[in-house]
């Protein structure tokens, strides 16, 4: 804690000489009494000088959260000896914003007393954000020298963008043996009840169906179906974002990667990611919510990374792109360079879906209506030219064309011929 | 919320009107109502944008006009004017400092009274020294002292008053803390 001087002491001295000189000059009483206030304020300042003991904690819970969820900030001032009026200012990063409460209080405590303050902070994008540095201003009689103080309790919250559950459940064409939500038609291990058959020896005694077998007077066991599950790859284009450093195409994006991560986590596929940008990132696929906590955290991370130079997608090695995978690109097709990516993927027998990011949605010049329209009207023209082929080769693809870039997700899919029949 | 904004507001009001129609009550000539309405303005404007150095000028302003409209009337001393301007200048520049802070904040119950309560406090203290200095003032006055040699002594005593004043400062502030620019004012406080 620390004593400062503030401006005023200044002021008050610069008009105390004017003061003075105005008197002297004059030779009238009047201009010395006007500034006699002043001078004795400058005075009190100096005589009375009580220091305050107190303490500061804070405390920031939960400090995992969604996109727009509440961050609750508790500030616990204790005080030791009687607190004059103390401003308390919790200083928030500039993407917060403070819903409810309010992060710059002045109070005044008794002594012994504790208070507790609280407010509540939302944040619209993802990120990692520092919450919990305290700054603090005593102020003692006048305002002339306060003690000012600060308590940096730093708590890092991690933000994680915003997840918009799908509609509809879009299976993988390829899945493999493994446990997931998947039933084969083929009898196996699982949990999907197929019906009973004779036993035959090796068969577990733990799945003889008594019932049957007393009946027939022979071992009869319950026959299940094979459970199957998909390996599931979001490649995000991290080479170029358009938008305001609020509003951005890179931002939508990461937030349909972590609504298909979530929702195919949830159906017990293997879910995997990859930043395709100058820097190639990845995380192989896996099933589980710690997998999707993997995930957000590396979406957390994914920043627009520009070079000249693109790593070959035959380099990311098999076990992040597993053969037959299910892969959504999730890109604004600006940069050619992802094009030559996506044949390699569809030569290589990959299902490749498209979700195609629009830039009017993210322009500041939105206010003009009509000019938008034209604007959406060209791009789509535009991508609908250079999407040609892709859908010539099969590939679902979703232009957005509304705030949620999934939105046409199912009816791009079951209108592809591959697709149509598992949808149906 | 609003509601505190707006007594604050009008208390900053009161205090600006009070201030700059001071000198109005001992001179309505034009020159000093034009310095009035100047000063008003320019505690107004300090006031709205929370720049204090424009209420400091407003406060040099209105010390000038004051002097002007009293040598103007040559009425004869009158303490209790220069008093009640010092008050109001006081409480005008105190204010000023505390909205700046007082607007941007949740304030608790009690803060107010006990903001009140200092300048209440600084008052009855200016008061006492205020009636202390006029005393002096009278009790000194002889009126057979040569006058250049009572404006000597005048100047001298201001310097050295000024002087003793300024030292005392000095002792007291940490002028180290004095020089480095207000950590606060860069956060925007």
């Amino acid at each position: 804690m620390q004593r400062r001087n503030a401006a005023l002491n200044y002021y008050y001295f610069i008009l105390l000489l004017i003061g003075v000189l105005l008197s002297t000059v004059s030779r009238r009483l009047e201009p010395l009494c006007a500034v006699l206030p002043l001078a004795v304020a400058l005075l009190y300042s100096r005589v009375v000088r009580t220091t305050p003991v107190f303490t500061v904690h804070c405390q920031v819970t939960p400090q995992r959260v969604f996109e727009g969820d509440p961050i609750t900030v508790e500030m616990t001032i204790k005080a030791e000896t009687a607190m004059p009026p103390t401003e308390l200012w919790h200083v928030l990063p500039r993407e917060a914003t403070c819903v409810a409460g309010n992060n710059r209080v002045v109070c005044t405590l008794r002594r012994g007393e504790v208070r507790t303050l609280q407010h509540t902070v939302v944040f619209a994008q993802r990120g990692k954000y520092t919450l919990g540095r305290l700054y603090g201003r005593v102020h003692p009689a006048t305002d002339l020298q306060p003690w000012l103080f600060e308590s940096l309790q730093e708590q890092v919250c991690s933000v994680y963008p915003h997840i918009v559950p799908l509609p509809r459940h879009l299976p993988p064409l390829h899945t493999y043996a493994s446990f997931g939500h998947y039933v084969s038609p083929s009898a196996g291990e699982g949990l999907e009840f197929a019906g009973v058959r004779q036993y035959s020896s090796g068969d577990r005694l733990r799945r003889v169906h008594w019932r049957t077998s007393l009946a027939r007077q022979q071992l009869y066991v319950n026959d299940y179906y094979c459970e199957r599950n998909a390996d599931v790859v979001i490649l995000l284009d991290t080479l170029v974002s358009i938008g305001t450093e609020r509003v951005n195409t890179l931002d939508v994006a990461v937030r349909a990667a972590a609504s298909l991560a979530a929702h195919y986590l949830y159906c017990k596929d293997r879910v995997g990611l990859i930043n395709y940008g100058g820097v190639c990132t990845w995380v192989p696929p896996a099933v589980g919510q710690l997998q999707l906590y993997r995930l957000l955290d590396a979406l957390l991370e994914t920043r627009t990374h520009f070079s000249y130079l693109t790593k070959d997608v035959t380099l990311i090695p098999p076990r992040v792109m597993p053969p037959g995978a299910l892969i959504f690109v999730l890109t604004t097709l600006l940069e050619p360079r992802l094009e030559t990516a996506l044949h390699d993927l569809l030569a290589r027998a990959f299902q490749l879906v498209l979700v195609v990011l629009s830039p009017v949605y993210v322009m500041p010049n939105r206010r003009q209506p009509r000019q938008a329209d034209a604007i959406a009207r060209l791009w789509r023209l535009e991508m609908e030219l250079r999407l040609q082929q892709f859908r010539r080769a099969g590939v679902p693809v979703v232009l957005q064309d509304s705030a949620d870039p999934l939105r046409g997700l199912h009816p791009a899919m079951a209108s592809g011929p591959r697709w149509r029949q598992r949808l149906s | 919320m609003l509601g505190k904004q707006v007594v604050l507001s009008l208390w900053l009001g009161l205090l600006t009107l009070l201030w700059s129609c001071h000198p109005l009550l001992i001179s309505q000539a034009r020159g000093i109502v034009v310095l009035a309405l100047f000063a008003g303005v320019l505690a107004g404007l300090g006031g709205l944008t929370s720049v204090r150095l424009l209420v400091v000028c407003s406060g040099g302003v209105g010390l000038v006009n004051l002097t002007l409209a009293l040598l103007l009337t040559t009425s004869p001393p009158h303490l209790w004017v220069g008093l009640s301007a010092g008050l109001t200048l006081l409480a005008l520049l105190d204010g000023n400092q505390c909205v700046a802070y007082l607007r941007h904040c949740q304030v608790g119950p009690g803060v107010l009274a006990q903001l009140f309560g200092t300048l209440v406090r600084l008052s009855g203290w200016s008061l006492a020294a205020g009636v202390s200095v006029g005393y002096l003032v009278t009790a000194l006055h002889t009126p057979r002292i040569d006058t250049v040699a009572a404006g000597y002594m005048t100047i001298l005593g201001a310097a050295v008053f000024v002087g003793f004043f300024a030292a005392f400062l000095l002792t007291t502030s940490r002028w180290s803390a004095l020089r480095t620019q207000d950590e606060w004012g860069e956060k925007g406080g």
